[in-house]
């Protein structure tokens, strides 16, 4: 390695080094960021949509569930027919 | 709406339709050879049928009619689908627990004694071999079936369909399996009650149902005693003895009537913590149960056929 090969090497790792750490002690000095203004009485802030709960495993169309046991209508007249075990 | 009753498959079978009368009387003739011919054919309580006959050559090739093969085809196939849970190869299990007899007799004459299960085959009717060309069929040895509840359903939709030539609407129903083409006139759809399995007479609910099948099991019917324990004829596959579920019957409607059969016993014997899971695998299956305390239960698809 010759001198000039060297010599440019110590100046990027030190301007490397500088630059890092100037941006570090730049940003640790400033300002916070400005607190959300309270919203004009016009607006609404938009509510977070309560995410869906995760559906069990059984759930959806295929999930049990009880049926009404329902009125049963009048007879028509209608002829009808009978299911039972048997 | 002419109708015709009479017993057979050991059941109340009740034929009906409308049209010109003649015609219907021709095929309730018709639907009625037919329903004794499959009874003849495919009874477990007579050695001289056909269903015997294969039983007796378990282990070996044997050649079928076309309709044994198709129901025992039609049989392992739902018990490939439901895993074991729908399982014909139970008739050791069944007589085993007393059922060795028909119902009839058995009301009449009381249950056989207990006997061990000499032989259990965990597999079933899923290994037999059936050769479509030859319309062979060869059981595991020792493997005995009862396609009594399939056969029933499967004897119901051909019936119907024999009988639908006659008329333009029937329907019939061989013990609660029953299969309905058209609609009567001026409906739209068959009234059918649901019995409730704790009042053997009583209704529980009313469907109503263009077309199709619409099939119900119950622990409720067939229960006897052996002795000092409680029978009844649903055998869980996997205990090989009566099945404990926490519904007392489930109903079943489904395109055809084998199907809705097979799936009433199945969801029946699965129980409130299965049937949802089993019965969303099927397309176009409904199911009603009935819990001990009266309360319906079931899946959406079923509020499209309960009437208000």
């Amino acid at each position: 390695m010759t001198r000039l090969d060297a010599s440019l090497r110590i100046v990027i790792a030190a301007g490397s080094v500088g630059g890092f750490l100037g941006g570090w002690a730049l940003l640790s000095h400033a300002n916070k960021p400005v607190e959300a203004q309270a919203p004009a009485q016009s607006e609404s802030a938009p509510e977070a949509a309560p995410l869906p709960t995760l559906a069990p495993r059984n759930s959806g169309p295929s999930r049990v569930q009880p049926l009404p046991n329902l009125q049963l209508p009048r007879s028509t007249g209608q002829f009808r027919l009978r299911t039972r075990g048997s | 709406m002419h109708n015709l009753e009479f017993r057979a498959m050991n059941t109340d079978i009740m034929l009906a339709a409308e049209g010109d009368a003649r015609e219907v009387a021709a095929g309730f003739e018709r639907a009625r050879q037919f329903i004794a011919d499959g009874e003849r054919r495919l009874t477990r309580f007579d050695e001289s049928s056909e269903l015997s006959a294969l039983n007796r050559a378990a282990g070996e090739s044997f050649t079928a009619s076309p309709v044994l093969y198709e129901i025992v085809k039609l049989a392992q196939s739902f018990a490939v689908e439901t895993r074991g849970l729908f399982e014909p190869a139970v008739l050791d299990a069944l007589e085993a627990v007393g059922y060795d007899r028909s119902m009839d007799e058995l009301r009449a004459h009381g249950a056989g004694a207990p006997r061990p299960l000499v032989y259990a085959m965990p597999q079933g009717i899923r290994l037999a071999q059936l050769d479509d060309a030859a319309r062979t069929i060869r059981l595991p040895a020792d493997t005995r079936l009862d396609l009594g509840g399939i056969a029933k359903g499967w004897i119901a939709e051909r019936a119907a369909q024999e009988l639908a030539e006659y008329s333009d609407a029937c329907a019939v129903n061989a013990g609660g399996d029953l299969f309905a083409i058209g609609c009567p006139a001026g409906s739209d759809g068959w009234e059918i009650e649901i019995e409730d399995p704790r009042e053997p007479g009583e209704t529980l609910a009313l469907l109503r149902l263009p077309s199709g099948a619409v099939a119900t099991s119950s622990v409720m019917r067939r229960r006897w005693q052996q002795g000092e324990r409680a029978r009844h004829h649903l055998i869980d596959p996997r205990t090989r003895l009566p099945a404990e579920t926490d519904w007392l019957s489930v109903t079943v409607i489904a395109p055809h009537a084998a199907e809705a059969e097979v799936m009433a016993k199945v969801l029946l014997i699965a129980g409130s913590g299965e049937a949802a899971r089993i019965a969303g695998r099927v397309p176009g299956l409904a199911f009603i149960a009935v819990a001990p305390d009266g309360q319906l239960h079931g899946t959406p698809p079923a509020r499209e056929f309960l009437c208000n």
